[in-house]
C-alpha cells in the first residue's frame, strides 16, 4: 500500500514536470514554427511573388524540402486566422 | 594556372582577340586551352575548322573547344530532376513529373549553366597554363560573374536563419527530454547550404584573384562601346575584379581615345590593335598579326 503511495506521487511528480516542459516549450515550438515557415517563404518567394534567391539555389534545396512546403501550404490555410492560433497558443501557456 | 576572360560589347572582337592571344601564347611555349562559352560560337570561323566541347588541338600548346551551353542546362536539369523523383515518387503516379520540363524556362538558368561549363574547364584543365574564355555579350557575361557573389549573399544569411532554427530546436529537445539536440549535426538542408557555400567561395576567390584572373575588355574606338566597357568597369570594380587591360580594337591612330580611356580606367594598360581590313580567317592570318604586346605581362 504504502509502496503503491509513493509511486503514484512519483508518477504525479513526473508528470506535473512532464507539463511544465511540455508548457515551457509551446512558445518556442511555435516560433520555430513560424521561423521554419519564413525561411521556406523565403527560398520559395518567387511562389508569392517575393524576391527570391537565385533559381539554382531554390532548385538545389527544394528536394530536402517536402515539409517545409507542407509547412507553407498549410500556413494558407491558417494565415487568415493569425489571432485565433496566437490566443490558443497563449491558452495553452 | 591562369583564367583570362575576354569581355566586351557584342561584335568588338572579342573572339578574334581571345583567338589571337591564345595563339600567341601557344607560340610562345605556354600550354593554353581556349574555350568559347558564348552561344554564339565564333572560333570555329577563326580557325577555320570543326569545334565542339571537347579539345581540339589546333597547334602544339594549343587546344580549343566550343561549349555548348544547352547540354549544361540539360544535365543540369537531369541531374534536378532525378533528385526530385528520389523525393516526390507519389508525384509519377498523375505523371506530374513531367512539368518538370518546364524548368528549363526559369529564369536565370543560362547564366547558371555558364558558371558549371566554367568550373568544370577551370577543374579538368588545371594542368594548362592557361585557360581562356571567349565570353558572351556583356550582359550575360556581367550575371554570371556575379553569380557566385550574390549566390553567397543569399546562402550566408540562409545558413545564419537555419541554425537559429536547429538551435532553437535543440533546446526545446533538451528541456523536453534532457539530452542534447542533434538537429544541428544532422539537418540535410543545413549541410546542403553549407556545401554550396563553399563551392561558391572557391568560385569568387577565383574571380577576385587578382594574380591569376585576368579580365580584358575588348572595345571599338566608338562612344557605345566605350559607354557600355565603363559599364562593365563598374560592375567589376563592385564585384572586387580588377581589369588589367583593355584591347582597344580597329584602332584608327587617334590617341585621344586612348587618353580618355586611361583617364577613365585606372590602372588599366590599353592595347592597341589596329584597324585590319582583310577578314581574320585561318592560321596564316593569325601569324600575321602582331600582339604589340610582352606575353610575359601575364605572368605577373
Amino acid at each position: 500500500m504504502f509502496k503503491r503511495l509513493v509511486s503514484v506521487i512519483i508518477d504525479f511528480f513526473h508528470d506535473m514536470g512532464t507539463v511544465n516542459r511540455e508548457n515551457a516549450t509551446t512558445i518556442i515550438e511555435y516560433e520555430i514554427e513560424e521561423m521554419e515557415h519564413i525561411f521556406a517563404l523565403l527560398l520559395f518567394g518567387s511562389f508569392t511573388g517575393m524576391p527570391s534567391p537565385p533559381v539554382h539555389i531554390t532548385l538545389q534545396l527544394l528536394p530536402l524540402m517536402e515539409k517545409d512546403l507542407e509547412l507553407i501550404f498549410t500556413k494558407v490555410a491558417t494565415a487568415h486566422d493569425g489571432l485565433a492560433e496566437i490566443t490558443n497558443i497563449l491558452g495553452e501557456v | 594556372m591562369k583564367v583570362i576572360f575576354f569581355t566586351g560589347k557584342g561584335g568588338v572582337g572579342k573572339s578574334t582577340s581571345s583567338a589571337l592571344f591564345a595563339y600567341k601564347l601557344a607560340k610562345s611555349g605556354k600550354r593554353v586551352i581556349l574555350n568559347s562559352i558564348d552561344p554564339a560560337h565564333n572560333l570555329h570561323d577563326i580557325f577555320d575548322c570543326k569545334l565542339n566541347f571537347s579539345p581540339k588541338e589546333i597547334i602544339s600548346g594549343l587546344s580549343v573547344m566550343e561549349t555548348n551551353l544547352d547540354q549544361w542546362v540539360k544535365k543540369y536539369l537531369r541531374d534536378t530532376e532525378k533528385d526530385f523523383k528520389e523525393v516526390y515518387k507519389y508525384q509519377e503516379a498523375f505523371n506530374l513529373h513531367k512539368y518538370f520540363k518546364t524548368l528549363k524556362y526559369s529564369p536565370g538558368l543560362e547564366e547558371y549553366a555558364v558558371l558549371l561549363a566554367l568550373e568544370d574547364t577551370i577543374k579538368k584543365y588545371n594542368n594548362y597554363d592557361y585557360v581562356i574564355f571567349d565570353t558572351p555579350p556583356t550582359a550575360l557575361t556581367l550575371k554570371f560573374l556575379a553569380l557566385p557573389s550574390v549566390s553567397l549573399l543569399w546562402l550566408r544569411e540562409l545558413v545564419k536563419f537555419r541554425q537559429m532554427i536547429l538551435n532553437k530546436k535543440d533546446i526545446v529537445t533538451k528541456i523536453k527530454d534532457g539530452k542534447k539536440g542533434t538537429e544541428l549535426e544532422k539537418d540535410p538542408v543545413l549541410k546542403r547550404i553549407e556545401n554550396l557555400i563553399v563551392t561558391y567561395q572557391q568560385l569568387s576567390d577565383r574571380f577576385e584573384d587578382s594574380r591569376n584572373t585576368k579580365i580584358v575588355v575588348v572595345m571599338n574606338p566608338d562612344k557605345l562601346s566605350l559607354s557600355e566597357s565603363k559599364d562593365i568597369y563598374t560592375r567589376l570594380n563592385d564585384l572586387k575584379m580588377t581589369i588589367p587591360y583593355i584591347i582597344l580594337n580597329k584602332f584608327k591612330g587617334d590617341e585621344s581615345i586612348c587618353e580618355t580611356l586611361e583617364k577613365e580606367f585606372k590602372g588599366t594598360e590599353v592595347l592597341r590593335f589596329p584597324q585590319n581590313d582583310t577578314e581574320i580567317v585561318g592560321l596564316d592570318c593569325l601569324d600575321e598579326l602582331d600582339l604589340a604586346f610582352d606575353l610575359n605581362d601575364f605572368d605577373d
